[in-house]
């Protein structure tokens, strides 16, 4: 229960905040000309979203709550809270799209385009200032992962000849596999899918492009440094609190017979907290760096890539070599669907919901 | 050390990457021995071609300025105080002799000529 609360105080928090932790130029995924960050209309938007979002998240935060009071079947709570969850995030989606689209016919109708003038800027000492974590810090985890294979192999004997794979809420084991060569690996396979995607997106984010704008340099330096510092701590910490899951889930259910639950729930207690907390830890560091226009004087803006977005979500540049940008609207990075390897991050990305669902 | 390319002006992008890294080398905020960001970082940050920030390395690389090597970073060698070739300082007077003939012959007093001189070779320390 205290699990699905947090989640919906966190997504909660996440989603209101979201307007507010995005760069400055960039307001609901639209690209906003430096000299017009500070337009009343923007504030006085992203104040509403805001708002309503946090109105929105706190009804379904009290309906949650009041689910456990209720008379209601266990099996059908996970289900309404579910539910409660993705109509949260539906309407705030839908408030975005909204705002989106506002967003865009302003820029248009006030003509802000056509009365700035683009620059490409950059700073040669930024790339040697970037505190992004170095690849071993996301090779590690796969080294163990290939020792745990390695050690399940060496005990195969010890295995017994049916062992489980799937437990119910309460945490009994409801579905067994037949020992195989591979089935026994099955689990560190899956990890290691995920590790190798955490690696590819940690090159990624390295690699990526940083975008400093015309006006504010040395405040969208510290923005950029700070943003993709904790990030690649966040996405570091969580492959190593998974690691660490999978590897006691395997351990347990494989080498130790069929003793699961008592182990796996603090791990994942341990999981959740690691994720979940971690993300209020970065909503509120990035929160507190974003950059500050205080100086703008003249009509430069740093060239914007908004004919590369769809809808400010979907990014897609054939002449950008990176596999990962920041995201245009929140915090955190997407995908160049222009890159073939982005392609292969989703697959595996989506592969153990898909291994869930159809094993 | 903030690099600045404005799209429209009649110089080639190329050519102001060029020219402000040159700067930055006679400043001296870029020292012998310092690299520079990969030609794809560079490209990446700036927003524009690999290919732009490749020809403008190439020419800082013609002019002896900096080192490019195959899979490694750009190193800078110029900046330090060494003895000029004969041909070299040649260049540099082919090179300035059409911009002061162009500034004579517009008008420009060769004091003006003189003190404007030193003042740009005073940023340079």
């Amino acid at each position: 229960m205290l699990i699905i609360v947090g989640i919906f105080i966190i997504v909660g928090i996440l989603e209101t905040m979201t307007p507010h932790l995005t760069r400055k130029t960039n307001v609901f995924g639209v690209s906003i000309p430096e000299p017009y960050v500070k337009h009343p209309i923007l504030k006085q938007w992203k104040k509403r979203y805001s708002q309503i979002i946090a109105a929105i998240a706190s009804l379904c935060l009290l309906a949650q709550i009041g689910l456990y009071f209720s008379p209601m079947q266990e099996e059908e709570l996970p289900l309404i809270s579910f539910i409660l969850l993705y109509v949260m995030l539906l309407l705030s989606s839908g408030l975005y799209m909204y705002y989106h689209v506002k967003t865009k016919k302003v820029k248009v109708q006030e003509q802000w385009e056509t009365q700035i003038k683009t620059v490409y800027v950059t700073d040669l000492s930024v790339r040697q200032k970037d505190e992004t974590l170095p690849p071993i810090f996301f090779s590690l985890p796969i080294i163990m992962t290939l020792a745990l294979i390695a050690f399940t192999y060496m005990n195969y004997d010890t295995i017994p000849d049916v062992f489980a794979t799937h437990w119910n809420a309460a945490g009994e084991a409801d579905g067994w596999t037949e020992k195989s060569g591979l089935s026994i690996i099955s689990m560190p396979l899956i990890l290691l899918a995920i590790q190798i995607s955490f690696f590819t997106m940690s090159r990624g984010m390295k690699s990526a492009k940083i975008q400093l704008s015309a006006q504010a340099k040395e405040a969208s330096i510290h923005r950029e440094l700070a943003q993709r510092k904790y990030g690649s701590w966040y996405l570091a910490a969580i492959n190593f609190s998974m690691t660490i899951l999978f590897v006691v889930l395997h351990y347990t259910t494989v080498i130790l017979h069929d003793q699961t639950a008592p182990y796996f729930f603090p791990f994942f207690i341990v999981f959740n907290i690691v994720t979940l907390g971690g993300l209020l830890a970065l909503i509120w560091k990035l929160s507190k760096i974003n950059e500050r226009f205080d100086e703008v004087h003249t009509n430069e803006t740093a060239v914007a890539d908004d004919r590369y977005w769809k809808w400010g979500i979907f990014y897609c540049n054939k002449n950008d070599p990176s596999l990962l940008v920041q995201k245009k609207y929140g915090i955190g990075w997407t995908v160049n669907l222009a890159n073939k390897w982005s392609y292969i991050i989703i697959v595996i990305t989506l592969l153990p919901i898909l291994l869930v669902i159809f094993i | 050390m903030h690099i600045r390319l404005d799209p429209s002006n009649e110089l080639q992008l190329y050519k102001q990457l060029a020219n402000q890294l040159i700067e930055l080398i006679a400043i001296g905020k870029l020292k012998n021995g310092d690299t520079l960001p990969s030609v794809r970082a560079m490209a990446t940050d700036l927003g524009i071609h690999v290919s732009t920030v490749s020809k403008s390395y190439h020419e800082l690389e013609e002019k002896g300025l900096i080192e490019l090597k195959p899979k490694a970073k750009a190193v800078i060698i110029g900046g330090q105080k060494r003895e000029l070739e004969e041909t070299e300082v040649e260049k540099v007077e082919n090179a300035l002799k059409p911009i002061m003939a162009e500034a004579f012959a517009r008008g420009l007093e060769k004091e003006q000529m003189t003190s404007l001189f030193q003042r740009i070779l005073k940023q340079w320390k």
